[in-house]
């Protein structure tokens, strides 16, 4: 199975899950492994607190982690590929010359044929450039998910408390969770401390999911629909 | 954290001081882990305790940077005897041509002979890098086909890797020692005489961010690093405490 990381960040009334950085690349590299671990095992990176339940965050730590798995797109394009067309180029551009100016003969006509075509076809006949095979993925077995207690994220926790205003306490924790490294953490932060309701959050940021203590156990653990742009009339 | 799987194939992560608190340094060869011999386990060499919350975010970032690793390197290598002959044909080629260009010498033809190298040179590298990373790129296949990170974390036990790590927090706890990047790395360097903490040390002193970054935990600003020129990377988390 795949450990996968998804963070508890502690709010006045609640969390917000999202994925780990790390999600996206694991989730990207999953098409190249085996099928046979192509489960999840998600850690859920919590404050430790009495308030925290697990198997209320389990679902929406699922739905960032997947989130993180839709959203996470095609790798970037690396330096290298950019550098091979360079010489691919430079190939083609010699590979002319010499056929241009073989005037006739095989010798410099053979080079240059080999430079623009002989080459690629034989490396393209022998397989040698063929990429690892990739398929596309969804997880074979159910995820596990597991809570992990974060000493970093307890602490950012309970700084918040002593703070009465609800934006202050956010920019508190942001402040915090910079200077510890915690960026995910610190981006949920100023995302409240700009006035954002946990509910509206963006899912790219993570989704929200209320204290049990104010949860009505009946109702599923989804984070609430974004408000609607648009105007109706 | 327990004892090691007597399988697994270790991977270190050293819990190292820094000018402002500590960090993690995973320093792996990801291309001399066996996939075939048995799992891969996290070893945690620490004096300072770390939650298990720290642990699940090193285990999801070692994961993900082994198989972004593999994914990269699987391609090497792969049917290196056919690479060979392309590319001992790609010198057949170019070695008759230029005995052409020598034998019916004209000004053009010197043109022709200095730009040759940089329509030839690229396919005897390719072929050269085939047999050259021929193991490694067979390694990372396997850990594509069989290789999977454990959930536990091992504690270290390796004598000499403790010893390392004891040396150097030993240097940090001597009274009225300025804390600073370039000392560790000397210290890392001359004293301890661990490279792979010397590069890392270099690394951070060279990263703005991180050295920007104020005291505390800076949990896992993961960053991955190549050794240099060489084939193996260095990778590390880095993570900052009082």
């Amino acid at each position: 199975m795949m450990n996968l990381a998804c963070w508890a960040v502690p709010l006045r009334d609640g969390y917000v899950l999202r994925a780990d950085r790390s999600t996206a690349a694991i989730l990207q590299a999953a098409p190249a492994r085996s099928p046979q671990f192509w489960g999840w095992r998600i850690a859920l990176i919590q404050p430790q607190s009495q308030q925290f339940s697990a198997p209320l965050a389990a679902r929406a730590a699922v739905m960032a982690v997947d989130y993180a798995r839709l959203a996470g797109g095609a790798a970037a394009r690396d330096r290298s590929r950019r550098r091979g067309r360079i010489m691919l180029w430079m190939e083609v551009a010699l590979g002319l010359a010499l056929i241009i100016a073989s005037g006739g003969h095989w010798v410099p006509a053979l080079a240059g044929a080999w430079l623009l075509a002989g080459r690629r076809w034989l490396r393209w006949l022998f397989g040698l450039d063929r990429q690892v095979v990739q398929s596309p993925t969804a997880p074979a077995q159910s995820p596990i998910v597991s809570s992990d207690a974060h000493a970093g994220l307890g602490r950012i926790e309970r700084s918040m408390q002593a703070v009465d205003d609800d934006a202050a306490a956010y920019a508190l924790g942001a402040v915090q969770a910079r200077a510890q490294g915690l960026d995910e953490v610190a981006e949920v932060y100023e995302a409240l401390a700009g006035g954002t309701h946990p509910s509206t959050l963006p899912p790219h940021i993570g989704f929200w999911v209320a204290d049990e203590t104010l949860h009505n156990p009946w109702r599923p653990a989804l984070p609430a629909p974004a408000p609607a742009t648009g105007n109706a009339g | 954290m327990q004892d090691s799987d007597p399988n697994a194939q270790l991977i270190d992560a050293f819990v190292v001081p820094t000018d402002t608190g500590s960090a993690v340094l995973i320093d792996a060869d990801y291309e001399r882990l066996d996939a075939v011999a048995g799992p891969f386990q996290i070893a945690l060499y620490s004096r300072l305790p770390i939650s298990m919350g720290e642990l699940a975010v090193i285990r999801s970032r070692v994961e993900a940077d082994l198989f972004a690793h593999a994914v990269r390197t699987a391609t090497e290598g792969r049917r290196w005897l056919l690479a060979l002959l392309v590319g001992l044909l790609e010198l057949g080629v170019v070695g008759v041509l230029l005995a052409y260009l020598f034998l019916n010498r004209e000004p053009v033809h010197a043109v022709v002979a200095w730009a040759a190298p940089l329509g030839f040179l690229p396919g005897v590298l390719q072929a050269w890098r085939a047999v050259a990373r021929r193991r490694a790129g067979a390694r990372a296949r396997a850990t594509l086909e069989v290789g999977e990170l454990l959930a536990t974390t091992a504690v270290g036990r390796d004598g000499e890797s403790l010893a390392r790590l004891r040396d150097l927090w030993r240097f940090v706890d001597r009274p009225n020692e300025p804390r600073d990047l370039m000392r560790l790395e000397r210290a890392a360097r001359i004293r301890v005489r661990w490279p792979a903490a010397a590069r890392f040390y270099r690394a951070l002193a060279t990263a703005p961010d991180a050295a920007r970054a104020p005291g505390r935990r800076a949990w896992l600003r993961a960053r991955t690093r190549r050794r240099g020129a060489a084939p193996q990377p260095l990778t590390y988390l880095e993570t900052r405490s009082q």
